[in-house]
């Protein structure tokens, strides 16, 4: 029996031992379960990814104290959309492809900021969406101190006339040359010295949060960009003027050459104003950064000429009529007033 | 007593015997325990782990990826991991969750990256923590940016308690996607802006280079194939020998018709058309896949300008 005992007591020694040690063992290998490694994040954590906002605010203010003037609009381009909500055509066909800003569509939406700083301060405002007939124009602007033309237009050739000798009286006419729909300024800028580049503008490091959104800066005065230190313009194409001066300009690439350089986004030639985009007139875009002291030198701009009423377009003489229409004016059907027989719409306000 | 029982004839054994009998349990208990011992003590083995990025980078793919990862941290035998990629890319935040799962191991094993066709946008912000990346030379690489919807302002309905719980402010839409955007860029400067000869800027372009290009401007490392990455990640470990751990997707052909698996397995990106991807949200998706799968009826612009503007 010793022999038993003997045994029974190595079996027992031998299986208690046997575990101590793996129990000792498991205590000392296993660590647990396996912490995850530390990962340095940094770049996610918001004080270092969230981004400083442009600021926005302030108040859409006039400086003339010019008695009523008539601003007339064209309403039959598009800013900001038209085509379809918040976007742009980057090519002058209504099919092509098309760069969008963000807004919701509508010439008059566009461009209602302007508007209103307009009639708040006593003047008065009037849409002009196209004319059927040639010569709705010249009558419309007959008794007009300022026209302008945001976003995509094309007019006929008459048009065209109108324009010139409205400008040629004295009236002041702003045009936006908003990327790819450069009709405007391409048809009325030449005869002003004043041009657009295809393409848009970009800036990739230095944008109000899209590489399409880039900063504009004055250079040296002028009476368009007084208070301005800074605007916004949400896509904007290259203008220039030959004679008169570039009064905006941006550190920005070019979209068709992709070269780096300042290229200007405002010009100015006597009471011919021509702007790379509409955007900044929008409501969305209105008070960014300084986009507001720029509407409101606008607003001045279009009430501060002095026209000769004589010489106006429509006061007198008619311009020769039965022109044809001119080619390559396949904008969306608001923009197209020859081929839709629409009303000739003025004077909304 | 049951004891004195089950021993008895154990008694009866002479001392010799009762000895053999003895050893003959400690070698069948050693038998037991040597193979782990073995493993235990052999250094030269290991196991290499390739690893998937396939498809439409969304959750599911995430989850499923960080899982796998995991599990290569917590497994002993593993030494190292290939991740296999061939995706477009896929939503932002999946995207960046595999990113801190592959940063997560390579702080633990060497971590190799191989591109088959394509490893764009999302798929090559996951990759970007990996050791070393080898693309095939007609691969596309790169794609660091991101692409959906412009803002687009809707108008206001009462079937919402506030403006922003229907479609948000166009500036607010623009700093949620250079958000994005920013903490993509500065992911790829972090993990390879020493590899990378291209300046912040070019990198923000957000092309898409073949493999070649790529591995000249540093977005990738070397020209190769899988095996080459696999052959990269067991030397990087130290291992002479090892086995490979392949975890490979199911074919694709479940359920949809016309579809089949291509002969390694690998799951056709059709396969992925259905996924969640929401064309309405900014996504991180190489042109080449956003347009063929997630939203081909969207107008170029929708999609992002940058196509409609090289066409002026």
């Amino acid at each position: 029996m010793s022999t038993a005992r003997t045994l029974i007591a190595t079996f027992v020694l031998g299986f208690v031992l046997t575990i101590g040690l793996v129990a000792a063992g498991t205590v000392v290998v296993d660590d647990g379960t396996p912490e995850p490694a530390e990962v340095d994040q940094s770049h996610f954590q918001p004080e270092q990814a969230l981004i400083e906002e442009t600021s926005d605010g302030g108040e859409i203010t006039m400086d003339s104290d010019e008695q009523t003037n008539t601003v007339v609009i064209y309403t039959g381009g598009t800013t900001g959309g038209g085509t379809s909500i918040g976007q742009l055509p980057v090519q002058d066909s209504s099919d092509g492809p098309e760069l969008s800003t963000g807004s919701l569509g509508g010439t008059e939406r566009g461009v209602t900021p302007l508007v209103s700083t307009l009639i708040e301060n006593g003047h008065e405002v009037k849409f002009y969406s196209g004319a059927a007939t040639d010569g709705q124009l010249s009558q419309t602007l007959s008794d007009a101190d300022a026209f302008v033309a945001p976003g995509a237009v094309s007019f006929t050739e008459q048009d065209r006339e109108t324009i010139t000798e409205f400008t040629d009286a004295g009236g002041r006419f702003m045009m936006t040359a908003n990327p790819g729909s450069s009709d405007t300024v391409a048809e009325l800028g030449d005869s002003n010295g004043l041009y657009t580049e295809a393409g848009y503008l970009y800036n990739l490091t230095e944008n109000d949060n899209n590489y399409l959104s880039i900063y504009a800066e004055p250079t040296g005065s002028s009476d368009l960009t007084e208070g301005v230190e800074e605007v916004v313009l949400r896509s904007s194409s290259s203008v220039g003027a030959s004679d008169g001066d570039t009064v905006l300009e941006t550190k920005a690439t070019m979209s068709t050459t992709r070269e780096d350089g300042t290229y200007g986004v405002g010009a100015v030639d006597g009471d011919v104003a021509v702007i790379g985009d509409s955007s900044f007139l929008e409501p969305e875009n209105a008070y960014r950064a300084d986009n507001n002291e720029l509407i409101g030198n606008v607003a001045d701009f279009l009430v501060t000429g002095s026209v000769d009423e004589a010489s106006l377009p429509g006061a007198g003489n008619e311009s020769p009529a039965g022109q044809p229409p001119t080619g390559g004016q396949t904008q969306e059907p608001i923009g197209d007033a020859e081929d839709i027989p629409e009303m000739n719409t003025t004077g909304s306000e | 007593m049951s004891v004195h029982m089950t021993l008895w004839p154990f008694n009866r054994l002479s001392r010799g015997q009762q000895i053999a009998v003895v050893a003959l349990l400690a070698i069948a208990a050693g038998a037991l325990v040597a193979p782990q011992v073995y493993a235990f003590g052999s250094d030269d083995g290991g196991t290499v782990k390739v690893v998937e990025i396939n498809g439409m980078i969304d959750s599911s793919t995430s989850q499923q990826f960080e899982d796998e990862l995991r599990d290569a941290r917590h497994n002993d035998s593993i030494e190292a991991v290939v991740l296999e990629v061939d995706s477009g890319g896929g939503q932002p935040a999946s995207s960046e969750r595999m990113y801190t799962a592959v940063e997560r191991t390579a702080e633990e094993m060497p971590v190799t990256a191989y591109v088959d066709s394509i490893g764009a946008s999302g798929a090559y912000y996951a990759m970007l923590p990996a050791d070393e990346m080898y693309v095939s030379p007609s691969s596309a690489v790169g794609s660091v940016g991101v692409t959906g919807p412009a803002p687009a302002p809707t108008g206001p309905s009462e079937g919402q308690t506030a403006p922003d719980k229907g479609s948000l402010h166009p500036d607010d839409d623009r700093a949620g996607t250079e958000l994005i955007q920013e903490m993509f860029i500065d992911s790829v400067m972090e993990q390879r802006g020493d590899d990378i000869n291209l300046s912040r800027e070019e990198v923000a372009h957000a092309r898409t280079y073949y493999g070649t290009e790529a591995v000249g401007n540093g977005y990738a490392d070397e020209i190769g194939t899988l095996d080459d990455a696999i052959h990269h990640a067991a030397e990087s470990a130290n291992l002479n020998s090892y086995d490979l751990e392949f975890n490979r997707s199911e074919s694709s052909d479940v359920g949809i018709l016309g579809l089949e698996a291509s002969e390694n397995g690998e799951v056709s990106i059709e396969d992925s058309a259905g996924s969640d991807i929401n064309p309405y949200q900014p996504q991180l998706i190489a042109p080449e896949v956003w347009h063929h799968e997630v939203a081909p009826e969207l107008s170029d612009s929708s999609a992002g300008a940058t196509s409609g503007g090289d066409q002026q």
